[in-house]
């Protein structure tokens, strides 16, 4: 009997040191506003968006189920890879395409949903860029406009490529709110961003779309779309297996599949 | 034919050799042929999880976002509120732009054309209601096309799958063939090595079995069917060889026991046989309370006969005397050399007087009986005999009255019978 709880007492003492293991998490923020907790462990007290949330929940179920203790960073977009790719984060949620530029800088995690870029503009804009002959305005045909996008985006980057050639003015910005405002503000004619993140947005500021417009359809070509993973330091090959056996998991048992239908208005997967 | 047969003739060991080759070899064809089927089968499985089923699973989703795209459509007109009918807008904007969709080009088109008519409807939903109810119809065509994109999707999807599915049951169902094969063959085999098992193996051993359980003297030697292992035939001609040394062994064991029972120069029974075997019949005699008698008989004159004519001339007499006293009795009588030139016989079931006659006609016929030497001379010799009664008393007693009386026929003048007075 003394033995017993001299056992259950060594026990009770030695869990806190035997679960010590810890992750750092960065999840890209919509707004500056949500900002205003560096590196806090906690979501912003004004709440966050639908997919910052969604982003959230999958995190809190991998550490769940990878048995650690994260601690949630809520950074901007632009400070994710740099910080995986040093290390100070093991897992980043961007919303990452993944390229073959990233893939050289950090490592990934099997496909978490599938993503797509979609072009936005005012009612003025589209008034004054339309086509004499009716022709649909789409990314492809723009030329001479400015297209405000996300800091070190993959938006951001093919604009950056196109943007001589085209004589588009490029205005990165840090984040998805600042970009709209952007818009509103008349200080650009276009923003290009995450489809997903831009139906977030547009029903935040202008819920009957009296001035907002989506120009064009959805765009999946340019690596502007395709799968979203989740950023990891590079070499990390255990964290990846076992990152992609939860995710696998949480697909299989419909984990996933009710965290998308609690924060998302769509299945993005 | 005996050379030919034993050309064909092979060992056992080299006959169970070829019969495990063969049917490892058959075998090995059969379980290579199966486990090649069994590759497909994995390939196809294989090709199933790796490639069909994700492409499935997407065309599920595509599916389910069309739906969903659809119903949403539906909203925006059957919504009360403005935001609900811009909530549903947004979703079909957000579905319309999913990569799922986009990635499909027909897919993508129905839902642009969808999304863009929803969007213009949307508009005139606040600006003209009537309008907006009139597009209405527009949006049934829509929801029609974009309600059939979603049946052909699920057929397609379940299509993909079909057509593994077909291969697998093609495989599996040349595979149960081959196995079903591969069973008949196996039975086959064993039915045929049973065949010859029994016929090369087992019935041979029945066969040596018999030969050896019923192998004795007095049957011939055993005779077997022309075998094809060398083993059996070895053993078989051994079985044949032992028959032989048993005929043999019968052979000599005959020559001995004569040998220990026969006298050598007259064959008749020796002294001490006689008295075994009259001991045996005085005592049966006794039991059963039947008469017995025994005689006493000695050549007249025989050193004489010896020392004129010499011992060889004396031994031809004893073996003729001898010759003619085993025709003249019966064959239940017992007949001994005694010694020298004297004999005894024992007659069963007879009376001294029965015992009398017979060896009066005896005496009286060797008395007339020409003995011929090498040299032609003729000789006859006579007989005295003593007869006693033996059904009663021992044996040496039965013999020493008619020793007795041997000695009265002796003083009587010889050539005579005298029967012992009880």
């Amino acid at each position: 009997m003394r033995l017993s709880l001299l056992i259950l007492l060594f026990l009770c003492l030695a869990t806190p040191f035997a679960g010590a293991k810890e992750l750092e998490v960065a999840i890209g923020v919509k707004s500056p506003l949500e900002l205003r907790q560096p590196n806090s462990s906690t979501p912003p007290a004004g709440g966050s968006s639908e997919i910052n949330r969604f982003n959230e929940a999958i995190a809190r179920e991998i550490c769940h189920r990878l048995v650690v203790r994260c601690n949630l960073h809520f950074v901007t977009f632009a400070e994710i890879l740099p910080g995986v790719e040093s290390q100070r984060y093991q897992l980043g949620f961007g919303n990452f395409l993944r390229t073959p530029e990233r893939s050289l800088r950090v490592s990934f995690s099997d496909a978490l949903w599938r993503s797509s870029s979609r072009l936005v503009s005012t009612e003025e804009s589209l008034r004054k860029y339309h086509f004499p002959t009716g022709q649909e305005l789409t990314l492809d045909s723009l030329s001479n406009v400015r297209v405000a996008t996300i800091t070190a985006s993959q938006q951001h980057r093919y604009l950056e490529r196109i943007a001589s050639q085209r004589g588009i003015t490029v205005v990165a910005l840090t984040t998805p709110a600042e970009v709209f405002e952007a818009l509103r503000d008349n200080t650009v004619d276009f923003v290009l961003v995450v489809s997903l993140l831009a139906y977030e947005q547009i029903k935040t500021e202008d819920p009957q779309m009296r001035r907002y417009r989506y120009v064009g359809p959805g765009i999946t070509g340019h690596l502007l779309g395709g799968s979203v993973h989740i950023a990891l330091p590079p070499g990390a090959h255990t964290l990846q297996r076992e990152v992609n056996r939860a995710i696998l998991e949480m697909r299989n048992d419909g984990t996933y599949n009710r965290i998308a239908m609690q924060f998302l208005p769509i299945n993005p997967d | 034919m005996a050379k030919g047969a034993s050309r064909n003739r092979v060992g056992a060991n080299q006959a169970f050799v070829t019969l495990a080759a063969t049917f490892a070899l058959l075998f090995s064809i059969a379980f290579a042929l199966l486990a090649f089927d069994q590759y497909r089968v994995l390939l196809v499985a294989e090709q199933l999880q790796e490639f069909t089923v994700p492409e499935i699973i997407r065309y599920q989703r595509l599916a389910r976002n069309i739906e969903q795209l659809r119903q949403e459509g539906e909203h925006v007109f059957s919504a009360s509120k403005d935001d609900e009918r811009q909530q549903a807008l947004f979703i079909v904007m957000l579905v319309a732009s999913h990569p799922s969709i986009l990635e499909n080009e027909s897919a993508a088109i129905a839902a642009r054309e969808a999304e863009a008519m929803l969007s213009d409807a949307s508009r005139l939903a606040e600006r003209d209601p009537v309008l907006f109810k009139v597009r209405y119809a527009e949006w049934q065509q829509h929801s029609r096309r974009l309600g059939l994109l979603v049946d052909d999707l699920t057929v397609q999807g379940a299509g993909r799958v079909a057509e593994d599915l077909a291969r697998m049951s093609e495989v599996m169902h040349l595979s149960r063939y081959k196995l079903g094969g591969t069973l008949v063959l196996a039975g086959l085999f064993l039915v045929l090595s049973m065949w010859l098992l029994r016929r090369h193996l087992v019935r041979p051993l029945q066969h040596i079995d018999q030969a050896l359980s019923s192998l004795n003297v007095d049957h011939p030697a055993p005779r077997f069917a022309e075998t094809r292992l060398n083993e059996i035939h070895a053993i078989e001609q051994a079985t044949v060889r032992l028959h032989r040394l048993l005929l043999e062994n019968e052979a000599s064991r005959r020559d001995l026991e004569q040998q220990a029972t026969l006298d050598s120069l007259t064959g008749l029974m020796n002294r001490r046989h006689f008295m075994a075997k009259a001991e045996a019949e005085l005592r049966r005699a006794e039991r059963y309370g039947h008469p017995v008698a025994i005689a006493l008989g000695d050549l007249d004159h025989f050193k004489h006969l010896n020392d004129t004519y010499g011992h060889a001339a004396g031994d031809i007499v004893l073996r003729a005397f001898a010759a003619l006293l085993t025709e003249s009795v019966r064959e239940s009588d017992l007949v001994c050399r005694y010694g020298g030139e004297e004999f005894v016989l024992l007659f069963p079931e007879s009376t001294t007087e029965q015992a009398r006659v017979l060896m009066e006609r005896f005496r009286h016929r060797f008395s007339e009986f020409d003995v011929a030497l090498p040299d032609g001379l003729l000789l006859r010799v006579t007989l005295s005999i003593g007869i006693a009664d033996a059904s009663r008393g021992p044996l040496e007693a039965a013999l020493q009255r008619a020793d007795d009386a041997l000695y009265e026929a002796k003083w009587q003048g010889r050539n005579r019978v005298v029967v012992a007075i009880e």
